[in-house]
């Protein structure tokens, strides 16, 4: 099953500047105007030389405001053109729910969440960040949808040479199934605490929709009552409107053995 | 020095007992994991041989001079019964059940009436879950199969196997039908466009 095509109007892919960065540059700017001012008072270096270093520090907050803000309203004209709903911060409930799933500790922080239908499945997209000084899991972009039925923790995801050294020593926490396609074990990892379920939900047309993605599409979770779809770093443009429909295609492609209950023996 | 050596031998020793030990104790494992997984491919096929009798019933009523097909279907599954477990003969046999299956499904498009029948409709609903079933075990099962012959034939596995009497003669349950490769969709099945 191939995602649908995205909507008719779309705007121009935006790129989100890192939120850290900005927000230390922001300080810095701060910082660097209050002393400026303070030589400006007292007088004695008072000059132009003075007057264009802080015209400059002046000039360069308000073009990465202005950056940060243009990324904003590109972003929140593409989830108004998809219909969808856009709100600058979580209101605490996601931060709650997510937090242990993504690893991201107590201090996780959600922004820029979008909720909406896409194929009549109802979504949540948003991005984290950790304020908690003890992990070093950077942001994630994450769409989240109702999973079918509660499940055991399920991973997907591409394999990574670090990894694969470790499941090789035999270092990882969970060992990577393999299936019959050598092609999709070569190239996928794929954990969880059931092996069998892991075989229920990973049918053959799954392997092969999933060979098909593009490289580093994104990590696959099943875990509880929630499929989550993540990547590391932030939406850009049209990567939200692609994640959300991937997410809901991947929920399309479940067999229903994988979506009910057990069958009693 | 004598003591020396005494505790390196004793040291080499003890590692060899216990990775023998790990590679034993995989190797058992693994075989009784592929015991377990032929349970739930054995349940799967019995809920699908307990199907044929409702269907053969319920095509009977609207279908009559469809004999030839339900009949093939009774022998079908009369074959099954009498071939034993995991066998190439079981799986052939199952395989001429799910061709079987298929042939009674597909006369049912001829039979507006029977295609529109609750009880069938029913049938046809578990009868696709049944086979998504069995597929997903016997792909589980398989690899059980895969990870036990990979680990037999290997070294170190392969050393210790012949020793402790673990034979790689355990075989993959294959379905020689390639329309039961794949299970059917539900759309063929419930008559959708």
């Amino acid at each position: 099953m191939m995602p649908a095509e995205p909507g008719p109007r779309r705007p121009a892919p935006a790129t989100p500047p890192n939120a850290k960065t900005v927000a230390r540059l922001a300080w810095l700017v701060v910082a660097v105007a209050a002393v400026a001012l303070v030589w400006l008072y007292v007088g004695r270096f008072a000059g132009e030389l003075l007057a264009g270093i802080l015209a400059s520090v002046v000039l360069l907050g308000a073009l990465l405001a202005a950056v940060g803000k243009g990324w904003q309203r590109r972003y929140v004209a593409l989830v108004a053109s998809q219909g969808w709903t856009y709100r600058a911060d979580d209101d605490g409930a996601r931060a709650a729910r997510f937090a242990g799933t993504l690893a991201m500790g107590e201090g996780m922080g959600v922004r820029d969440v979008v909720t909406g239908t896409c194929e009549g499945v109802s979504f949540e997209a948003f991005h984290t960040r950790s304020n908690d000084a003890r992990t070093d899991v950077p942001g994630m972009a994450v769409v989240a949808v109702r999973a079918p039925r509660s499940a055991p923790d399920l991973r997907i995801f591409e394999e990574e040479a670090p990894q694969t050294f470790k499941q090789d020593l035999g270092l990882g926490d969970l060992a990577d199934i393999n299936f019959e396609s050598d092609a999709f074990s070569r190239r996928f990892f794929v954990q969880c605490r059931q092996r069998r379920f892991a075989y229920d939900v990973i049918t053959p047309a799954m392997m092969e929709w999933l060979l098909q993605r593009n490289r580093n599409h994104g990590r696959w979770q099943w875990i509880g009552d929630w499929l989550i779809h993540y990547n590391l770093g932030a939406f850009t443009g049209d990567h939200l409107v692609t994640a959300v429909q991937e997410t809901v295609a991947f929920l399309r492609l479940l067999p229903r053995i994988a979506t009910e209950p057990p069958a009693a023996a | 020095m004598v003591a020396t050596w005494v505790l390196v031998g004793s040291g080499l020793t003890a590692l060899v007992a216990l990775v023998t030990a790990m590679q034993y104790n995989r190797m058992v494992g693994l075989r009784n994991r592929i015991q377990e997984s032929w349970s739930d491919v054995d349940t799967e096929l019995r809920r699908r041989h307990d199907l044929v009798p409702n269907l053969v019933a319920t095509v009977q009523g609207y279908a009559t001079h469809e004999a030839n097909v339900l009949g093939a279907l009774t022998r079908a599954r009369a074959a099954v019964a009498a071939s034993a477990a995991r066998t190439p003969q079981q799986a052939a046999a199952e395989s001429a059940l799910g061709s079987a299956l298929d042939r009674v499904v597909a006369v049912a498009e001829g039979y507006p009436e029977l295609k529109a029948s609750a009880n069938f409709l029913a049938l046809q609903s578990e009868l696709t879950l049944t086979e998504d079933r069995i597929q997903a075990a016997r792909r589980f099962y398989n690899a059980n199969v895969r990870d036990y012959r990979n680990q037999v034939r290997q070294f170190p596995g392969v050393l210790l196997a012949g020793l402790v009497g673990m034979r790689d003669d355990v075989a993959c349950f294959e379905v020689a039908s390639p329309q039961e490769r794949q299970a059917p969709a539900v759309a063929s099945l419930s008559g959708a466009p």
